[in-house]
Order: C-alpha cells, then structure tokens, then sequence
C-alpha cells in the first residue's frame, strides 16, 4: 500500500513552521550540488545524514538503502563512462573512460545519495498538508492547493484499488511475468481499466461534494483548519541553510571541492 | 496556455487534476515491466495515462501529471531538486499531444477509433519527446544523470511504451469519459481551448525542439560538431554543450507549447458551439 512517509514522532523538525521547512530546503539542496570532488560531496553527504538523523528519517532511508546503492552504482558507472571532453585512457566505441570520469562518476553517485537523504528527511518531518499548506502559504492558488491535496488522498485510495484489481485478474488466471515486453503490455490493460473507470466515476460525485462546500465562492475570509505560528527556531533554520549554502557557493566559486570545470 | 489558468474557474476541472494525478502516482509506482537503467528509467505501462487523461480531459489531465509525478516523488521518498523538471516534463507529456490534436484534428474527438490513430500516435510521440527533453535538460544540468541516458531512457519509456498503451486505452475510455460527461470540450467554454491563430507555429517550433532534443542526445557526432561553437560562452562552461543544446531545446518546446495553446490575443471573437454533455443532449 503507498502511503506517506511522514512520521508522526515529533523532533524539533517536526515542530518547525512548514513554510520554514520548504523554505530552508532550495538552500540545503545547493550543498551537493556546489562541488564534485568526491571528498567534498561525501562531506555535503555526512551534512545530509545528519539532517536524517535529526528528523527521525532513518527507517525511511533504510527502506530506500537498495535505491540508494543502485543510484550510487549506476550513476558512477554512467558518469564514467560518458563524462565528455577528457582524456580518455580507455575507449570502446562512444564510451570513453579516466580516473578524473571514473572521480566524477562517484562524486555525482554521492551527490545523488545526499540529494535523497535531504528529500527523506523533509518528507519525514511533513505531513503532505503541511506541505500543501506551505505552497499557498508562498501564494500558489487555494484550488491548485486543493488539487494537490485531493491527489494526496485519492493515491492511497486507488493504489487499493489497484492491488485488488490486480489480486482479482491474477486470480482468474492474468499472468503478468510471461511474455515479452508487448504481450506483457497488453496484459496491464485489464488491470488499468477499472482503477480509472472507478477514478472517473467518483469524479462527479466529489465535484459536487466540492461545490457543497464552497469552492468557488468568494475566497475572501477563507479561513484554514490549522494554523501555524513562527518562532525564533524557524528563522534559525532559514538562516542557518541560506548561510551554509552561501558558504558552499563560495567555497566553490574560490576553487574548492572542484575536479573538473562544471556542475 | 490560457486554457492552463482558466481551467481552475470549473470544479469538475479541479477534481479531474486529482483524479488523473491520483490515477497516474497509483498506477505507475506499482506496475512496472522491466528496467531500462537501474534506479532512474524502467518501463511502465501508466505511461501511457497522461497522453490518454490528456486527449480526454485537456489542461486537467497536464496538472493531473505533473500533479501525479510530485506525488509519486515524495511518496517514493524520490522528491528532490529533479522533482521540478519531473513537473513540467510530466504537464507537457499530457499538454502537448492535447493541444496538437487541437491544432491537427480540430475539434474533432479523439475516440480512439482505427481512423484517428495514427493522429493519436503523432500526438503521443510529440509529448513523450517534449517531456523527455525538458527532464532531461533540468536533471543533467544538475550533474544527476547524463543528458545522454535520460532523454533516451524516457524517449524510448514514454515514446513507445506510452503510445502503445494510449493507442489501446483510448477507444475504452473514450465513451466512459463522455457518458460521465467529462470531456473538456464538455466543461470548457469553447473559446477556453479553441486553438490560437499562430497555433502551427508553435507546433513546428514544439517539434524542432523536440527534434534537437532527441538528436542531441542520440548522436555523438552532433555533439563533437556543436562543442567547439559552445567554447564562446564561457560562463555557461559548468554545462556541457549537450546540456546546453538540450536546454535550447528545452525552451523552444516550452514557448511551442504556449504557442499552440489559446492565448487572450487570438481567441475567436465568436465562440464556436461544441456539443452539450450527454445529460443535457436534445433526445431529437
């Protein structure tokens, strides 16, 4: 069943003010992405398990360990093998490899690694209301909101739906690891169907259930469910992420954490 | 994109974001095929939703996927700074092929039927590149995966696997979205999805974007043809000259992608009468 990864344990960063939170995350993205020595990246990748550690994102990140090794393998041997414009001291066909391709291709694996811990831990310490709070809290229009959050919701609900469709056909006799890649194709369109047949037909419904609540009426003294309030813990954490990632920016601008000349 | 903003005024557009992005995160997280490259691109059969939902639904269907992918990212614990391409990627692979089917069949309907499928599959093909540059620019920009890798990982997922299951999903959802009443020709007034006077403009500049996108990614002689002309620009050297072309790319496909949508300058002065929800059809 898909279901959030939000853990309801309450640390501090789960207490922070969700605008705060989404805020503070453009900045800590940019530690990995300043550099790509392999040495500095594992730095930002330490940085980066902290903040795991600090929002209780460690049963998520173990859930994720198997991706996280296949992105590290993959994105190794890809960078490696297709970092252009270097001195190549192998070469078959297109693919040319070097030590600095070879650096290059870890330092993007660890990049990519760092960039998921941050991602956990975010969706750790936020609900997906807090998130969607926090989008028209910055002025993205309540219906989009509303949108985003119905979507929320429904993707349980039809993901249900999905495995009792799938358990009913296999069950009739639907063999869906046989074939090849067209026959196997074909057999995910009876499991398709029904879970959007379903989906169109509640829409009706939930648009007049919408409409019986006011959306669309004037949006003037809307009032929200929750409400959150800002302490000083909010403003240190924007500060303190802008302040790192300024300080990385600058590291890489002065020629620090850089083995070859690019992103 | 006019379409795109106005949309948000009618409920039943509002719930069938929810709907397809819902249909689309639960559809394709769970059903997968096979895998491309290990940990980024595997072949998926709701693929083909967004081009579907799009044909169907219109701007609904764009939102719905780019709605659908955000969802799917952080249900995935996938959600990032590639989460941002992954949304406009996903908006056009659903956007595009309903506004060239405007711009090419006009208003007539995508039923799904053996006459309109080769329309359906130029459609298909235009938004599965459109968004395989878009992705693909935004995430090697980053240094997340090679330009190289991505835009034909997602070319070849959504290019072929997609059009091949919208080809045999259309003429079975065709008739349930209109008995529901939940086409957009349906909710939309027309002159909010009517294409626009420079409409085939911006599908020519959609598809050369799209063109240079994939080429740019496939041959490697364009490539070393390209790298000299790119040294001029020295500023930009943080990115390689495919991910620079590929942004080039990027961008026409997003200003063809406007283009070919109804802007406020060239919409009809006379709204053209489109045919009421079944409900509400004449029994005569």
């Amino acid at each position: 069943m898909m279901t959030s990864l939000f853990r309801d344990i309450g640390t501090p960063a789960h207490r922070r003010h969700p605008v705060a939170k989404l805020v503070a995350l453009t900045p800590l993205f940019v530690l990995p992405l300043a550099f790509n020595d392999p040495l500095w990246v594992l730095t930002a990748l330490g940085l980066s398990f902290a903040l795991v550690l600090l929002t209780g994102a460690m049963p998520n990140l173990r859930r994720l360990a198997g991706l996280a090794v296949i992105l590290l393998v993959m994105s190794t041997l890809l960078w490696a093998l297709m970092l252009p414009e270097r001195e190549a001291v192998w070469q078959w066909g297109p693919l040319r490899a070097s030590p600095t391709s070879l650096m290059y291709g870890i330092a993007m694996g660890l990049r990519l690694n760092a960039l998921l811990m941050i991602g956990v831990a975010y969706v750790t310490c936020t609900r997906p209301e807090e998130f969607t709070w926090s989008l028209r809290a910055i002025g993205i229009p309540p219906t989009a909101t509303l949108a985003l959050s119905l979507t929320f919701r429904m993707v349980p609900m039809l993901a249900g739906t999905a495995q009792t469709v799938t358990q009913a056909q296999v069950a009739r006799g639907l063999d869906l690891r046989s074939g090849g890649l067209f026959t196997r194709l074909r057999r995910y369109v009876p499991l398709i169907v029904p879970i959007l047949a379903y989906a169109m037909r509640s829409a009706d419904d939930m648009a007049r259930a919408l409409e019986s609540r006011g959306l669309g009426a004037a949006s003037r003294g809307r009032t929200e469910y929750r409400e959150y309030t800002w302490d000083a813990g909010d403003v240190a954490l924007i500060v303190v992420s802008v302040l790192l990632a300024a300080a990385a920016v600058w590291l890489r601008v002065t020629g620090h954490g850089e083995i070859v000349p690019r992103l | 994109m006019r379409d795109a903003i106005s949309m948000w005024r009618h409920t039943k557009m509002v719930v069938l974001v929810a709907v397809t992005g819902a249909a689309y995160a639960a559809i394709m997280i769970p059903f997968k095929i096979a895998t491309i490259v290990p940990g980024f691109t595997e072949i998926r059969p709701g693929a083909g939703i967004p081009v579907v939902c799009g044909l169907l639904f219109g701007p609904a269907a764009a939102w719905g996927a780019a709605f659908g992918n955000l969802v799917g990212d952080i249900f995935g614990g996938m959600f990032g700074p590639g989460s941002l391409p992954g949304f406009i990627g996903n908006f056009l692979l659903a956007y595009v092929p309903y506004r060239m089917w405007r711009v090419l069949r006009g208003d007539r309907q995508a039923d799904g039927s053996a006459r309109e499928l080769p329309w359906v599959v130029i459609c298909a093909v235009a938004g599965a590149l459109c968004c395989a540059v878009v992705i693909a620019f935004g995430v090697a920009a980053m240094g997340l995966v090679p330009y190289r890798v991505l835009v034909l990982a997602i070319s070849a997922n959504n290019g072929v696997i997609g059009t091949v299951v919208a080809a045999i999903l259309l003429p079975i959802l065709y008739p349930l979205a209109r008995s529901f009443g939940l086409l957009y020709t349906d909710i939309l007034e027309p002159n909010e999805f009517v294409a626009g006077r420079i409409a085939w403009a911006g599908m020519v500049l959609t598809w050369v974007g799209a063109g240079v996108g994939l080429l740019t990614g496939a041959s490697v002689a364009l490539v070393d043809c390209i790298s000299p002309a790119m040294e001029v620009a020295p500023g930009l050297a943080i990115f390689s000259p495919q991910v620079m072309v590929g942004g080039g790319a990027a961008i026409a496909v997003l200003v063809g992608a406007v283009l070919m949508g109804p802007l406020s300058a060239s919409l009809p002065e006379e709204p053209i009468e489109t045919q009421p929800p079944p409900g509400e059809r004449d029994p005569q």
